[in-house]
């Protein structure tokens, strides 16, 4: 954790909401992204890292810093995700449902990063929708290392700390995930130019 | 080795490996020469590598605009609403204040009124003296005095009930007939019982 972020943090733990503020937007990201990835859902990703970040703000003055901010709120989000996911099968919704509404989500990224070309955008768009249905798909463990490690870009430590898995079992299941991950996008890969 | 389209064994070490970059020389120079050689292992490191190459490219999504509005929304009143108890009516107070009240009204609401208030219903505080020989009836009659007449006891006692002010005047009329001749020491009380017992004759 770098200085300036443990002095937001030691401001938050006073009470200081303006520090808890710029901890937020600093997380707010990556939190989200981790959600949505894991949920399948931008509404109840958006829900759930409300839900995050108000138990953060509640149990900051626990978090001793021994390791990353961003690794604490991730492991938050993990358990706050799991919660949801209980919360949806008793309410018997299925998560296929809860990935219909990814077509109508916007697209984030910087207007630079996107295809300018409309075709191009197009491919760009279903190519990513496939990916997410794909994602979606896989087994809850595999998807959270993938997510983390591919998405989120977490080194192998920071996965092991926030899962708590040995190192072998992050790895096993990251190379298990991709591997089934490249059989579902079998159809999309071919003939894909990604270099 | 794959099985089923699915990488298992020293494979997964290999592709990890070469993905993280973290193959040594020796290791790099093999994994080179098996792409070169090995049509199938190429193909499949190929599709994994997409696969990842797809996967990071897809990258991490930004936040909706409204996350951060919303989580300052619901800090700010969680903030206020742990600072309501301190701000909020003691109710609780208040129900332990009417209880005790109540308990103290019945408790000493409910007592007999404080004996400086002395009414006239009160009990009197009796009086009693000795007399040598019995009242004559003009002094009985006067002061309304029960005579009952000749006691079991082989006495005649009268009785009344009256002011302190007659019973003062009572003593005066009866001090001749008095044992120890002189007046009594009235209490303090408004109203007194006179009791006077004579000897029979």
């Amino acid at each position: 954790m770098e200085a300036w972020e443990k002095e937001l943090v030691a401001r938050a733990q006073q009470g200081d909401r303006k520090a808890f503020t710029r901890l937020v937007i600093e997380h707010q990201n990556r939190v989200y992204s981790y959600l949505y990835r894991m949920l399948g859902n931008a509404y109840e990703a958006e829900e759930v890292a409300q839900e995050v970040f108000i138990a953060a703000f509640r149990f900051i003055a626990g978090f001793r810093g021994e390791g990353s901010l961003c690794t604490w709120l991730l492991r938050i989000a993990s358990n706050m995700y799991k919660n949801r996911i209980r919360y949806n099968v008793r309410r018997k919704r299925s998560m296929e449902s809860c990935i219909d509404d990814k077509v109508e989500q916007p697209d984030y990224r910087p207007i630079g990063e996107r295809p300018e070309n409309p075709e191009a955008l197009l491919a760009t768009q279903q190519m990513e929708n496939a990916l997410h249905e794909a994602i979606s798909r896989l087994p809850e463990d595999f998807r959270e290392v993938l997510v983390l490690r591919d998405i989120e870009l977490l080194s192998y430590e920071q996965i092991q700390e926030l899962t708590g898995l040995a190192e072998g079992t992050v790895k096993s299941r990251i190379h298990r995930a991709r591997s089934q991950l490249a059989r579902l996008m079998s159809g999309h890969l071919d003939g894909e130019e990604l270099v | 080795m794959a099985r089923d389209g699915e990488f298992t064994g020293p494979e997964e070490d290999i592709f990890l490996a070469a993905l993280d970059g973290e193959l040594n020389e020796d290791e790099q120079g093999r994994f080179e020469r098996n792409l070169a050689e090995d049509a199938g292992f190429r193909e499949r490191f190929e599709r994994y590598r997409q696969t990842v190459e797809l996967i990071r490219r897809l990258g991490p999504r930004p936040a909706p605009e409204s996350l951060l509005p919303s989580v300052q929304r619901r800090i700010t009143r969680r903030a206020v609403d742990s600072a309501g108890p301190v701000l909020r009516f003691p109710y609780e107070l208040l129900v332990f204040v009417v209880i005790l009240g109540s308990l103290f009204y019945i408790y000493f609401g409910m007592l007999p009124p404080a004996p400086t208030e002395v009414s006239k219903r009160a009990v009197p505080a009796t009086v009693e003296l000795e007399l040598t020989s019995p009242l004559p009836a003009e002094i009985v009659a006067r002061f309304e005095l029960t005579d009952p007449g000749d006691s079991a006891g082989g006495a005649r006692q009268y009785y009344g009930r009256m002011s302190r002010d007659r019973a003062a005047e009572l003593f005066s009329a009866v001090t001749p007939f008095l044992k120890d001749k002189s007046p009594p020491t009235l209490p303090a009380a408004n109203r007194l019982g006179i009791l006077l017992t004579a000897p029979l004759p």
